[in-house]
């Protein structure tokens, strides 16, 4: 057999010997290199702005900067040490000024380690060595550092402040106005304003060297002489008893140093307050005078249609249309997850952002005890994939939100849905169940439903329901609660309530059309049953909050 | 790590009781054939992850169990999966979790001669002493052991055949891994998510584009990030060089095993050389590339590179047939190959193989076309499957590949959109707490991420799913009564690179 494959094999193998050849004598030749190669990473000590983000950003400690205090271009020493160096370009991606560069230069191999370890002195002969490469460097002039893009879209949080390591952002305040500077003079572009800012007022961008003072201006709550403005939302709102829990000063708080919980809101001291004014620009009992919200806040308010409905799915207070609502907007991609209240064993409150339908209908039925669902939307940027939300809270919650939509439209750009309950009164929870069903000697572990209806609380323990009226627990009711007169959240896009309805139907007063889209979507699918609701008897319980909770 | 809660995102996940584990994993056999990964993770208690996918179903599937940290012991499943016991081996090397019921459970990747568990948090890196007195298994008497490595040119790096024969037929082959151990898994731990990217590189240093993007893909997910088209396609050519460039070496090194000394290794070397190239114009590295970025890559595509991309594809689909006149018809190289080394299709799914090795045998998956990501879904291409088993079929699995590849490029070219190249992302990256397992078809198989955030700025922990560690297990069912040089074969036409072996 003649081996054929062997053959052809060969006529490759002769083919190729004709071929010229294709390697290259090193040392003699030399191959010429692209212009990204990554051989000697030459530092230009003229560009550098001493942001020290190089020295941060490598994985190998190769870098060392040496400076004393933290002005602009100050450093005494430069340490670049090649002989732990990766390559990998972080530095040189990192610098926002391009005092890095990398020179297509692949021959300084040494005999000493100690030959490799490049300090000022030894970049500048390797500069006078290469002068197109640093003149062509110098010829950019451009930087990529912290630009000023969208003034207008600023909102005074002061964390660029807080970010600068050279203060080269800062703010001047004067009554109600306040003045944001951005420095140039004193910038190093290293872009950390930027990467804090939440707005997108300053964001990373390239553009030619700039020597001026940027600034503009913004308006804020005007300062009326207390320590910080923390405290003065204390003086003017939680001491007076005004505060309504609604928690959107926790919500709206940069530095995450204002708490609420299962008692009134107040603040950490360990963390410095930077006396932004958000918490008080957010708080709807802020200008509580009348003239400027008392009109507003109460009635039903503006609405397209009130309707009165049952969920066929699911079951929970009413008609569980809350869940109803929740389920299918996510099923129709009105929104990504819900922020909803559960409790636990001893019924505490229980703050939960939840995307399974499953856990939605588990956590059903009233708490009757303040939980700061605003609090919510920031647990909801932690969970990942979720970019709308739908929330359901009490009229003063809708309120604070509203205000914060007013005030600063990026804290609420998440919400999509948002669901009131029709509300008279509210808890705390040690109040209502520590020391009110205490006394009563009910244990709150053995509590299955509670329900507050026809001024009566229904709470049924062990199988046997027993009610109290509303004198006996009148003690309890939160302070917020005797100044407010909204009663069906007259901000919300839905408001619910078993008012106005048979027994085991909850009534809708739609105030958005997208819920009427949602109505549309769950009659289509068979999820809920429809009636007529009365209206007279939401109006005349208005009437009897508004007359029942003065204005102070 | 109290309140942190971990959310799974990618796959149906179900908490099982330590007690039951092994009856529910034999019901979990019936439905799924793969076993991916098991590794643990250290909270409070262990929680150790086992990874399943079917390739019928197309699906994933994961469960957990959570065992003590005193005294942590778990019944094995090693009967099971012949290649479990190594992937408990190695979660016994790196936490001290016991499995009962494993053959040979001693350390796999670290010295027989250590006391301490690396991965768990408590330990913190410094000069360990060695623990001399401690016994070390010996052989049994009256056996033949011959040791191939760790110093041989067949090995393709530090990696030892412990054989034992009965005169020139092999009777059992135990590969013994670990001297290229470089902890990156605990690297990770130490370094941010942007900091640990060129340590992949490292891995497979034959195809370290695929290593990059199969991590930054993982962050991605868990961040829920959208990545502009024209960086997709550019990942996507990326990738597909470097499966040329990894297949070309892996043929070339498996012809040099098999007695063509050097002369078709070099013809590969030279189209190899102009992937690198590319590379090297692309990004100015040329194996450790540093080129993929969360959110994108580096920078756009410089000016010349699409002629020079053309050119070299052009080039390619001439030079496959040249390999294929070259070797495929020779009749020495078949005689040599032809029913060597034969790995079952039953043997692959019983140590966990993927990869070219897998579709050698039958297996009809390739995670580009049946799990799609990045922009795969929209490119046509073939995927090669033989079912003879053999070293032949491996290695013709590899060409065909090349062509494929070389395809998938053309398209990624022509199809490529303008745009960005980069997402807006933050400097420094904070994912949101979650835990997350990706995986994507590597030029040797699967590799796959499994990553967990506790919302700080580096990793709580990074578990590598490195197709050549399962891969070259499958040795000891594919050498079984075979003479010495067909060992070499078979080990070759594995193509595992040890890097990735022992990470």
């Amino acid at each position: 057999m003649f081996p054929k494959g062997i053959a052809k094999g060969l006529k490759v193998t002769f083919k190729n010997l004709l071929k010229p050849e294709i390697t290259v004598q090193y040392p003699k030749e030399k191959l010429e290199m692209p212009r990204r190669m990554r051989g000697f990473n030459l530092y230009l000590y003229d560009k550098c702005t001493g942001c020290e983000m190089c020295e941060e950003v490598c994985p190998n400690d190769s870098i060392k900067i040496y400076k004393r205090g933290v002005k602009k271009n100050p450093i005494d020493e430069y340490i670049y040490n090649f002989s732990t160096c990766t390559w990998c370009g972080l530095c040189v991606d990192v610098c926002p000024v391009r005092a890095l560069q990398w020179l297509p230069d692949y021959e300084f191999p040494a005999f000493d380690e100690k030959e490799l370890i490049f300090n000022r002195e030894k970049f500048k002969l390797a500069e006078s060595k290469n002068p197109e490469v640093v003149l062509q460097t110098l010829k950019l002039k451009k930087v990529k550092g912290s630009c000023v893009v969208a003034p207008k879209e600023c909102i005074g949080c002061l964390l660029c402040k807080e970010a600068c390591a050279w203060d080269a952002v800062y703010n001047v305040d004067g009554g109600s106005l306040r003045r944001m500077e951005l420095d140039f003079s004193r910038c190093t572009y290293c872009g950390m304003c930027a990467e804090v800012c939440p707005t997108g007022t300053l964001r990373i961008e390239e553009f030619d060297e700039r020597v001026d003072v940027e600034s503009w201006e913004l308006e804020i709550p005007e300062w009326r002489g207390f320590e910080n403005y923390f405290e003065q939302l204390r003086e003017v709102v939680i001491k007076p008893k005004l505060c309504s829990h609604c928690s959107a000063c926790v919500n709206a708080c940069p530095v995450l140093r204002i708490t609420s919980g299962d008692k009134p809101i107040d603040d950490l001291k360990e963390i410095p307050c930077i006396n932004c004014a958000m918490c008080d620009a957010v708080c709807p009992r802020y200008d509580y005078t009348p003239g400027v919200s008392y009109d507003l806040m109460s009635g039903t308010g503006d609405f397209l249609e009130i309707l009165s409905a049952r969920s066929k799915r699911f079951s929970g207070q009413d008609g569980a249309m809350a869940t109803e609502m929740f389920v299918s907007a996510i099923e129709m991609g009105l929104i990504d997850a819900a922020i909803v209240v559960d409790r636990d064993k001893e019924m505490h409150p229980v703050l939960k952002v939840l995307k399974n339908p499953k856990e939605i209908a588990e956590s059903s039925g009233t708490k009757y005890s303040y939980a700061n669902v605003l609090r919510g939307l920031k647990l909801s940027e932690r969970v990942p994939r979720v970019r709308k939300v739908g929330l359901v809270g009490t009229p003063c919650q809708i309120n604070g939100l509203k205000k914060s939509e007013n005030a600063y439209p990026y804290l609420t750009s998440k919400v999509n849905l948002r669901i009131a309950l029709f509300c008279t009164e509210n808890f705390y929870y040690h109040d209502l169940f520590e020391s009110f069903l205490k006394e009563q000697k009910i244990d709150a572990r053995e509590i299955s439903y509670t329900d507050i209806t026809k001024g009566k609380l229904y709470v049924k323990v062990a199988g046997e329901m027993r009610k109290f009226g509303v004198k006996e627990f009148e003690d309890y009711v939160g302070s917020g609660c005797l100044v407010c007169q909204d009663f069906s959240g007259i901000f919300s896009d839905v408001s619910v309530g078993s008012i106005g309805s048979a027994k085991g139907f909850t009534t809708l007063v739609v105030r958005d059309p997208k819920v009427l889209k949602l109505i549309e979507y769950m009659k289509k699918k068979d999820y809920i049953e429809v009636s007529d609701a009365k209206k007279k008897i939401i109006d005349r319980l208005c009437e009897i909050k508004v007359k029942l909770h003065p204005y102070p | 790590m109290k309140n942190l809660r971990i959310e799974r995102l990618d796959v149906e996940e179900e908490s099982v009781e330590p007690e039951n584990l092994l009856d529910f994993v034999k019901e979990v056999k019936r439905k799924f054939e793969h076993l991916s990964f098991i590794t643990a993770t250290e909270y409070e208690n262990f929680k150790l992850i086992y990874h399943f996918y079917s390739y019928e179903k197309k699906k994933h599937f994961s469960f957990f169990t959570e065992i003590p940290k005193e005294n942590p012991k778990i019944s094995s499943i090693s009967s099971l999966w012949k290649g479990a016991e190594f992937l408990e081996r190695e979660t016994f090397d790196f936490f001290g979790i016991e499995f009962e019921g494993n053959p040979n459970l001693r350390r796999i990747l670290l010295p027989d001669h250590w006391n301490i568990y690396p991965l768990r948090k408590s330990y913190v890196p410094k000069k360990e002493p060695m623990d001399w007195d401690k016994p070390i298994p010996k052989p049994r008497e009256n056996e033949l052991l011959i040791n191939m490595g760790p110093q041989h040119p067949s090995t393709h790096g530090v990696c030892r055949l412990l054989v034992k024969i009965d005169q020139e037929i092999i009777q059992e082959v135990t590969p013994i891994i670990g001297y290229m151990h470089r902890s990156m898994e605990k690297l990770s731990e130490m370094d941010t998510y942007e900091q640990f990217i060129h340590i992949t590189d490292r891995m497979d240093w034959l195809a370290g584009m695929t290593n990059e993007y199969a991590y930054v893909r993982s962050i991605e997910e868990l961040m829920g990030l959208e990545i502009p088209q024209r960086a997709e396609y550019i990942r996507v050519i990326c990738m597909e060089l470097s499966r040329i460039a990894a297949h070309l070496m892996g043929i070339g090194a498996f012809t040099n095993d098999i007695g063509c000394f050097f002369s078709p290794l070099l013809y590969m070397l030279r189209e190899r050389e102009m992937v690198l190239d590319l590379f090297n114009l692309l990004c100015g590295q040329r194996l450790t590339f540093n080129y993929m970025r969360v959110g994108g890559v580096l920078m756009d595509i410089p000016f010349g590179f699409e002629r020079a991309l053309m050119n070299f594809i052009r080039k390619m689909y001439k030079m496959v047939d040249e390999y294929h006149d070259l070797l495929t018809g020779n009749e020495i190289f078949m005689a040599r190959s032809i029913g060597t080394g034969i790995l079952t299709k039953k043997d692959c799914l019983d140590y966990c193989a993927t990869g070219p090795v897998a579709r050698g045998s039958g297996i009809d998956f390739d995670a580009r076309r049946d799990d799609s990501y990045s922009v795969y879904e929209e490119l046509d291409f073939e995927v090669p499957v033989f079912k003879e088993g053999d070293v032949y079929s491996r290695y013709l699995v590899r060409m065909e590949e090349i062509r494929q590849s070389a395809r998938i490029i053309e398209e990624a070219l022509e199809m490529m959109p303008s745009g960005d190249v980069r997402a807006q992302v933050k400097r420094k990256i904070y994912p949101p707490v979650g835990e997350i397992y990706t995986r994507i078809e590597a030029p040797k198989g699967e590799l796959g991420f499994y990553v967990v955030s506790d919302g700080s700025a580096s990793p709580y922990r990074v578990k590598v799913r490195s197709p050549s560690f399962s891969n070259v297990f499958t040795l000891i069912p594919a050498s079984k009564g075979i003479k010495i040089p067909d060992l070499i074969i078979t080990f070759g036409s594995l193509d595992t690179v040890v890097g990735e072996i022992d990470r």
